[in-house]
């Protein structure tokens, strides 16, 4: 009785074993990690105005704003103010191109038709003297942590839908046109837009001055201070929102079966995918959440009234989600998202530190995107391992140096070693620049630490012992 | 027996080069046909007028009694035409298993409102084609490929990957384009068992083109139609197509 009992365990014990080894963990491990990743990003731009006040690493992160390692709250909410509405932005245009392969250089247009209807729908519009349509009047709600007006919302949404509807059309005449066919279209579209805005049709948008409208979050009654946080929360919600739409596209059949036209266009036709439909649909979806960022646009200026101009039709506002996807990692979601907050982090760290040359941060982007598509072109996302540590560690150095560089009177050291020219234009008498000093060289360092702890090993005492997770050379 | 597929006067030409002149067959219910000839005679491009993936300069092509010639390939494929490549496209960028779950016909999850709402039907009905994916795998005994993208795999592993999809697809019709060019002997012995058993099982039939003569000749294939040249010189059962002359000719050369 009591053999056949030990008897049954011992088999389920080894049933749950072959289990076990049946499972594969690498893979798992990915997914877990991808898992954190989406869990500590939505972390943190909740609790982003809390984080100061954390226990234990809060102190840290006073300590820091200090030392201006780190931005200090208001300019930490405007760059996440700024951040969220890119995201909308930016994986808007990967699930068109990125997903579908219809890789769009005019994405900035939908994102302007979002921006003018909005304002559109709240002021109204006048053509020839006669309106259109009137302009909407306050409508307050309260939602709880703050006062919306609702005509302003539902106008952001009718912008977006009107970019949708004007996307489909356009997609009906492009359908048949791949790759760079596609490209070139896409790539005319706000410069004929940008061109009809400023000359022929500039009393209805504006020109470079723009028009002006309301706020989507109630301004009255308030401290500034209080209302830039109401208003980042509310546009956080939107983007979780409208990012949890396309994220849920991609990855569900209709994301596959996208990415199945991506990769072979005519064998996702032969295997019953209704082309020119999913090709509509990714055009028309991507644009609707282009049309969103583009009335949330209209918001950010940081002023109390909203501003739309023709700005949104120039080419670098197309070129925005182009770069910042590539950086990340095209054809996946987490790419452009980590993409996105690495360069908008990266492009305030370089203004700040390259102060001795303005504008010259665009350019040294432009040089880590050739090195990107150069090296990993995959992106960030899918980077080598070696690149991703020595990145982790050029970052955790960095701020590490920074809170102790004064011990050693590093700051004086550098300021003697390299003249006021500095280095490669870094201010070298700025924190932020002897940031991105320490940064690259921990980097490199980083980067090769391993190649340079395995040669040394191989000098001195050979393969033996070798060491469990000994990789061999790639 | 009924004829459930009916191919007539098929004609076509890519520019002065007339590769199709005249193609006529017919394929019976529950039946295995082969597609012979030399190379260059027209049989894949046959196919891809079949799919819809080139378009005929003439003639019909007639699935139970409709007409195919002027509905796009993704209709046809819905309709139980499907097809597997000579060289392989499977789409690079997605793993084996995400290429087997594409194909499947009326998924709820490509569409978006029912999957929202239908979740216990959508799970299972996703249960249900996650296992036939496997099984179809295993099958072909490449379910430790399942979790690579299908850019990473061999050449005879990509024949199989294709198969395995269309096998996922519920055909009618199936039309194989030299299924076993580069598979290892005893499996292609065995993916041919396999047409054979799910034309009994599945009631399908099934189009093979196939140089491998041995095959044709002696693997339970119902008749045979020999094309050359753009035309179809000669069809009937393999013992009557072993002695044909003009086949001989043509093509078995002996
Ligand atoms: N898209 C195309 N454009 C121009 N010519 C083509 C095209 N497709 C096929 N051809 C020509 O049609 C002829 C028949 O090609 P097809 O692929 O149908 O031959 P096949 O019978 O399948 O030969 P094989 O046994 O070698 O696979 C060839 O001469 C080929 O050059
Ligand atoms: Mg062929």
């Amino acid at each position: 009785m009591s053999t056949n009992k030990s008897n049954t365990t011992n088999d389920t014990m080894k049933k749950i074993k072959d289990r076990i080894s049946e499972v594969n963990w690498s893979y798992h491990w990915d997914r877990i990690k991808d898992k954190g990743g989406y869990i500590v990003f939505v972390l943190t731009f909740i609790f982003i105005k809390q984080i100061p006040y954390l226990p234990i690493i809060g102190n840290l992160i006073q300590d820091a704003q200090n030392r201006n390692i780190i931005p200090n709250i208001e300019t930490l909410n405007s760059l996440f103010i700024h951040m969220v509405i890119l995201l909308i932005f930016i994986v808007s245009w990967d699930l068109l191109s990125g997903y579908s392969g219809q890789v769009s250089f005019g994405h900035g247009f939908f994102l302007g038709l979002g921006s003018y209807f909005t304002v559109y729908y709240i002021n109204g519009l006048t053509v020839n003297g006669r309106a259109l349509f009137d302009g909407k009047s306050e409508n307050f709600i309260n939602i709880g942590f703050t006062t919306i007006d609702l005509n302003v919302f539902t106008a952001i949404l009718v912008g977006a839908t009107v970019s949708a509807i004007i996307s489909i059309l356009i997609g009906l005449i492009t359908l048949r046109l791949k790759g760079t066919y596609f490209a070139l279209i896409t790539l005319i579209l706000p410069l004929i837009a940008l061109n009809l805005a400023k000359n022929l049709w500039e009393e209805y948008t504006g020109g470079d001055l723009g028009l002006q409208t309301r706020r989507l979050v109630k301004q009255e009654d308030k401290e500034l201070s209080q209302i830039v946080w109401e208003e980042y929360y509310f546009y956080l919600i939107i983007m979780f929102i409208s990012i949890g739409i396309m994220f849920w596209i991609a990855k569900s059949r209709f994301g596959l079966a996208l990415q199945s036209i991506r990769e072979d266009e005519l064998a996702a036709k032969a295997s019953g995918i209704n082309v020119r439909l999913y090709k509509l649909f990714a055009m028309g979806v991507s644009a609707f959440f282009a049309g969103i960022a583009g009335g949330l646009m209209v918001q950010s200026v940081g002023s109390p009234i909203g501003v739309v101009n023709v700005g949104a039709f120039e080419t670098q506002t197309s070129f925005t989600p182009v770069i910042y996807t590539i950086l990340g990692g095209i054809g996946t979601i987490s790419g452009p998202i980590m993409g996105t907050i690495i360069l908008t982090i990266a492009i305030y760290y370089l203004a700040l530190g390259l102060i001795q040359y303005p504008m010259i941060e665009l350019r040294a982007i432009a040089i880590i995107l050739i090195l990107i598509l150069r090296f990993q072109p995959r992106g960030l996302i899918k980077a080598d391992k070696q690149l991703k540590n020595g990145l982790y560690i050029g970052i955790f150095m960095a701020i590490l140096i920074s809170f102790v560089e004064e011990l050693v009177n590093l700051p004086q050291l550098l300021a003697t070693w390299f003249d006021d020219e500095g280095i490669f234009g870094l201010d070298i008498l700025n924190i932020k620049g002897r940031l991105i000093f320490y940064f690259f060289i921990n980097t490199i360092i980083g980067y090769f630490a391993p190649d340079f702890i395995r040669w040394a090993r191989l000098k001195t005492w050979g393969v033996w012992p070798s060491l469990p997770d000994f990789d061999p050379p790639k | 027996m009924n004829t459930i597929l009916e191919v007539a006067q098929l004609k076509k030409s890519f520019g002065g080069l007339h590769v199709l002149r005249d193609i006529n067959f017919d394929l019976n219910e529950n039946e295995i046909i082969g597609l012979i000839g030399p190379n260059g005679c027209g049989k894949s491009t046959t196919f891809n007028i079949l799919a819809g993936n080139l378009d005929a300069d003439n003639g019909s092509i007639k699935l139970y009694n409709q007409e195919l010639i002027d509905l796009p390939p993704y209709q046809r494929n819905l309709l139980g035409l499907s097809r597997t490549y000579q060289n392989t496209r499977l789409w690079r960028n997605l793993t084996v298993i995400e290429n087997l779950m594409v194909t499947p016909k009326n998924q709820i999850g490509a569409r978006s409102l029912p999957s929202l709402f239908k979740r216990k039907a959508f799970r299972k009905q996703e249960k249900d084609l996650l296992d036939k994916a496997y099984s179809t795998l295993e099958f072909l005994e490449i379910t430790h490929m399942a979790n690579n993208l299908t850019s990473e795999l061999s050449g005879g592993q990509s024949k199989l990957v294709d198969l395995a999809r269309v096998l996922m697809s519920d055909p009618k019709v199936l039309m194989l384009d030299e299924p076993v060019a580069g598979v290892a002997p005893p499996l292609a012995e065995k993916i041919f068992q396999k047409v054979r058993e799910m034309r009994e099982q599945l009631n399908i039939s099934v189009i093979i083109i196939e140089h491998n003569m041995d095959f044709i000749l002696r693997k339970g294939v119902d008749r045979i139609f020999v094309m050359a040249a753009g035309v179809v010189i000669a069809k009937g059962r393999p013992d009557e197509i072993k002695e044909m002359s003009s086949v001989i000719e043509a093509y078995l050369g002996e």
